[in-house]
């Protein structure tokens, strides 16, 4: 698939400390990235503010659509929609006004009779908010406005801080429902502090540690590759050794640990436990627990001994 | 792009509309009570014989001006900047920076523009100052090279202090200086020699003399109106040079 982003070697330093190092990798075009870290050490709000244009990488190259983002910085612009993490209106106008201003710095006039206007309007539930001084908003409803002001542009490229932070639950349910209506149509670049939303919007997750991106994948195959899909948790009236050797055996069971009368192991497939349970004729079962592994256990796994959630 | 910026000043205004009508209405007769009226019974006898109220006059036009263009540049390179309010949208959308300034530049002079016709007419109301139309109309260019180079002055500070208290410090600093040491309200003839030959031939000092020279004896300072609107242009330039720097920081 075509690039649409392009980082080569890209590295930045914020006080004298590296923030981002090295970065060399691609974001596809019209694909959804899904970034997660340590909010203070990771790099990746600097990680986002190069994307958007705010800052210039100081070592490497970043392109966008193909384009230098330092040598054609004026003409990347009109790709990119960046919605920060803190709210940027000017407090002494309306929504509307700020909206309407933005979007006139782009040569693109809204009009509130617009049927994209009408229909983003709709989606986040902004109708009544939208003419309101920006001073009486909350921040959760400012999010989705500056995220309105910027969908307006109708840009290929939107890069998002948190998009659903300072939000009610209703808030979230409706800036999500909206962004993956956008999924495929759009490169969408955001990162989140929210696991669950990560896990459920995406196509690819970037995980980053100390500047750099540790795990870079979809979240089956992160899962896949690093502590399988499923955990199995069999407690035996009394566990043998013979019955462990045979698990042991079966090539698909990955992580076995035995504690106590309880046999515990990581795979794949739900096929393997039907395979695990036919070496079991005989032994009497107490208990069965199954659990499905997610996005925050394979980070606990990972990183275990170091803060990344 | 400034119809984008002329546009915002106008919802600005619209939704301040009673603080901006108020200062405008009622700054002119303030003035006109705390300066002009004791400064009128100071004057004993007037420089060149022209009467007091048509020498101040410009001045306290000026004056009022520059106090209305104060929070237009405050608000957007100073408090907005400070904030991280709307400069990181204006620096993510596909203008140059310099661009943007000289758009700025344009709309403060074309707001301060229409605040001057208004603050004119209430002080030529008040004052009863005895000048002809043709005068208010050659009164006028000059007040905006003022407010042109006034308001250049006020971005450089805006964008060079990070700090609000030397911010204020600085601006109260800057106006005292306007209003006394530009030639508004009292004459460079009044100061010790040197200093009120360093005043005169500063930017601010020059525009006075020759806007009173225009009005008063119709001779046209053209070289200094001319470096005056070249100072504006370049001084801008290098504004948008430091805005950019600034809102990539």
């Amino acid at each position: 698939m075509e690039a649409s982003i392009t980082f080569k070697k890209v590295g930045q330093l914020v006080n004298g400390k590296t923030v981002l190092a090295g970065l060399s990798f691609g974001i596809e075009r019209n694909s959804t990235v899904a970034i997660i870290g340590d909010n203070e050490d990771s790099g990746i709000t600097e990680f986002l503010r190069i994307i958007a244009g705010l800052v210039p990488p100081q070592y490497g190259s970043l392109f966008i659509n193909g384009l230098d983002s330092i040598k054609r910085n004026l003409d990347i612009r009109k790709y990119l929609g960046y919605v920060p993490f803190q709210n940027d209106m000017d407090p002494w106008l309306t929504a509307e006004q700020n909206i309407k201003f933005i979007n006139g710095l782009y040569r693109n006039e809204i009009e509130s009779t617009d049927s994209n206007y009408a229909e983003y309007v709709d989606a986040l539930d902004v109708k009544e908010k939208i003419k309101k001084p920006v001073n009486q908003l909350s921040p959760g409803v400012l999010r989705k406005l500056t995220l309105l002001r910027e969908l307006l542009r109708n840009p290929e490229i939107l890069v998002i801080d948190h998009p659903t932070a300072f939000m009610n639950a209703k808030d979230k349910v409706l800036t999500l429902e909206l962004l993956k209506s956008l999924k495929g149509k759009k490169t969408i670049i955001y990162s989140s502090s929210s696991l669950n939303t990560i896990e459920n919007f995406h196509d690819r997750i970037l995980v980053f540690h100390n500047g750099g991106i540790n795990l870079d994948d979809k979240v089956e195959n992160m899962l896949n590759n690093w502590i399988g899909k499923y955990q199995y948790s069999i407690k035996f009236e009394k566990l043998m050794a013979t019955v462990v050797r045979e698990v042991e055996q079966i090539p698909d069971v990955l992580s076995l640990q035995k504690e106590n009368n309880t046999l515990i192991f990581n795979c794949e497939k739900r096929s393997v436990f039907l395979e695990v349970l036919s070496k079991l004729a005989g032994v009497t079962i107490i208990d069965i627990k199954f659990k499905k592994f997610n996005l925050k256990d394979l980070l606990a796994a990972r990183f275990s001994e170091e803060r990344i959630v | 792009m400034i119809k984008a910026i002329l546009t915002r000043r106008v919802w600005i205004i619209k939704n301040r509309l009673f603080s901006t009508l108020g200062l405008l209405f009622l700054l002119p007769v303030f003035l006109h009570t705390i300066i002009n009226l004791p400064l009128k019974r100071m004057v004993v006898n007037p420089l060149w014989n022209i009467s007091h109220e048509q020498w101040i006059f410009p001045g306290l036009v000026i004056i009022v001006a520059f106090v209305m263009m104060m929070p237009i540049i405050y608000r957007d390179f100073f408090d907005l900047r400070l904030h991280k309010k709307l400069l990181p949208s204006l620096a993510l959308a596909p203008i140059s920076k310099t661009k943007f300034l000289y758009s700025f530049l344009v709309a403060v002079i074309i707001e301060s523009a229409v605040y001057i016709v208004v603050i004119i007419w209430i002080f030529s109301l008040i004052m009863f100052p005895q000048l002809s139309v043709l005068n208010y109309l050659i009164m006028f260019p000059f007040i905006l090279l003022f407010i042109g180079i006034g308001a250049n002055i006020f971005v450089t500070l805006s964008l060079l202090i990070d700090r609000t208290t030397l911010f204020s410090i600085l601006m109260l600093t800057f106006f005292i200086f306007i209003i006394f040491g530009s030639g508004l309200i009292v004459e460079f003839e009044f100061f010790p020699a040197l200093i009120g030959d360093i005043l005169r031939y500063l930017p601010t000092g020059q525009i006075m003399q020759s806007l009173r020279m225009a009005i008063f004896s119709s001779t046209y300072n053209w070289p200094i109106i001319g470096l005056s609107i070249l100072s504006i242009i370049v001084w801008a330039y290098i504004n948008g040079i430091l805005f950019a720097k600034k809102v990539y920081k």
